[in-house]
């Protein structure tokens, strides 16, 4: 009975638990990263193995569809492993299973990571997570910092343009009688890793009020850093830059081609799963179409960028459009596409 | 030769839509501000007068004479 809880520990963590792990620290990073590990353990592992069985689905999907593999013929094999290693005997695996095995759990990491980082990608640069609380990180700091407030519903009277800095006036109490006050630009700030609370701030070209004087002066020094356990009171000031119409319109026709790689790339990494192909030629397929695709997507939508700076001569354009046709016809002929 | 450089570039230009970093507390544009000393201290003359609630934007001529409008 010890044998059989031992095993069947050792199955859920590694094949569940642990891709589910590997999914939540690509989907936790840069400012929220410590979210990660903040939380209740119970929490942890109950989410932990929720994304764990998604990933496992979707690998086992992927997987069983490359090699041929049915739900059944993987449930015999499995019930024999675990009966001989229940019964404490060395299970009969064969070098060939083995590395399919070793694949497969290659496999689930990538697939994990993968998607860890897709779904954060997705949700921060749609700014889901401002439009949907349900979405949004523990690290509420990042969103007043960054001045992404002004697009949360609640503060959408404050929209004014394009957030370029913060501006922070602190009102210290460092043990005096008279409390301090500090005004700088925001360059940095650091979340403790057990809390997850705002730890320190940091500031940049900051002035301190003089009482005598009764104005800004200011600190000698490059930046200044302040124990956010030290602030009485903290009042954020952004400055936003008015865009012009052009601007507007880039930032539109970045958006527009995002969402058109996003749902081309989608379909080149599925399709060629639904095929009756080699899995090299699939990889090979996905590899040569997403190329294919990002020269495509930057051949149509060239005439009509209005960044300047990035914008393709019309010579150029004639050497990726005949790289897009090669690449185009490999990818056809490695998906068995065209005869 | 020229193709692949062309390509690198157009596929760079592309991909840094991607993978350009979101989680910094001051803009792109802000930290290039900041990198030039003359751009510098007009930015933040230009914040400074904007904290008075009578002025409701400034504009400033950067190094590059690009010409950028502040709100605040």
């Amino acid at each position: 009975m010890e044998g059989q809880i031992t095993i069947t520990t050792v199955i859920i963590i590694v094949w569940l638990i642990f891709p589910g792990v590997v999914f939540k620290r690509f989907y936790y990073k840069g400012q929220f990263a410590k979210q990660f590990g903040v939380g209740l353990f119970a929490d942890r592992l109950i989410t932990s193995l929720f994304w764990g069985i998604i990933v496992q689905i979707i690998t086992f999907l992927i997987y069983s569809r490359s090699f041929g593999f049915t739900f059944t013929g993987i449930k015999g094999k499995a019930s024999t492993v675990y009966a001989s290693v229940a019964d404490n005997r060395v299970p009969d695996i064969s070098y060939s299973n083995l590395l399919y095995i070793l694949g497969y759990l290659a496999f689930l990491i990538i697939i994990a990571y993968c998607l860890g980082s897709t779904i954060h990608f997705i949700i921060r640069y749609f700014k889901i997570d401002l439009k949907y609380p349900v979405f949004r990180f523990a690290n509420h700091w990042n969103y007043y910092f960054r001045g992404e407030i002004v697009s949360m519903r609640e503060f959408k009277s404050l929209k004014k343009g394009k957030w370029l800095s913060t501006m922070v006036d602190v009102v210290i109490a460092d043990g005096s009688e008279k409390n301090k006050m500090i005004s700088g630009f925001l360059t940095q700030h650091s979340i403790s890793q057990r809390t997850g609370e705002l730890e320190t701030i940091y500031l940049t070209s900051a002035t301190r009020y003089s009482q005598t004087e009764k104005k800004f002066n200011p600190i000698p020094g490059d930046c200044v850093v302040i124990p956010f356990d030290k602030v009485i009171d903290l009042n954020l000031r952004y400055t936003f830059q008015v865009l012009t119409s052009d601007q507007k319109k880039g930032i539109r026709f970045i958006r527009l081609l995002s969402c058109l790689l996003i749902s081309g790339f989608l379909f080149i990494l599925i399709f060629p799963w639904y095929l009756n192909l080699n899995v090299f030629l699939k990889i090979g397929g996905i590899i040569f179409g997403s190329i294919t695709w990002l020269l495509f997507v930057i051949i149509t939508s060239n005439p009509i960028d209005p960044r300047p700076k990035v914008k393709i001569p019309e010579k150029d354009l004639w050497n990726l459009f005949i790289t897009m046709v090669i690449f185009l016809i490999i990818t056809l002929l490695l998906l068995n596409i065209v005869p | 030769m020229e193709v692949i450089k062309l390509i690198s570039r157009s596929v760079g230009g592309i991909l840094g839509i991607y993978f350009r970093s979101d989680m910094e507390v001051m803009s792109e544009e802000a930290k290039r501000i900041f990198s030039n000393e003359e751009d510098r201290e007009k930015y933040i003359k230009a914040v400074e007068k904007l904290k008075n609630p009578d002025i409701k934007e400034e504009k400033i001529t950067l190094s590059n004479n690009e010409e950028i409008t502040l709100v605040s």
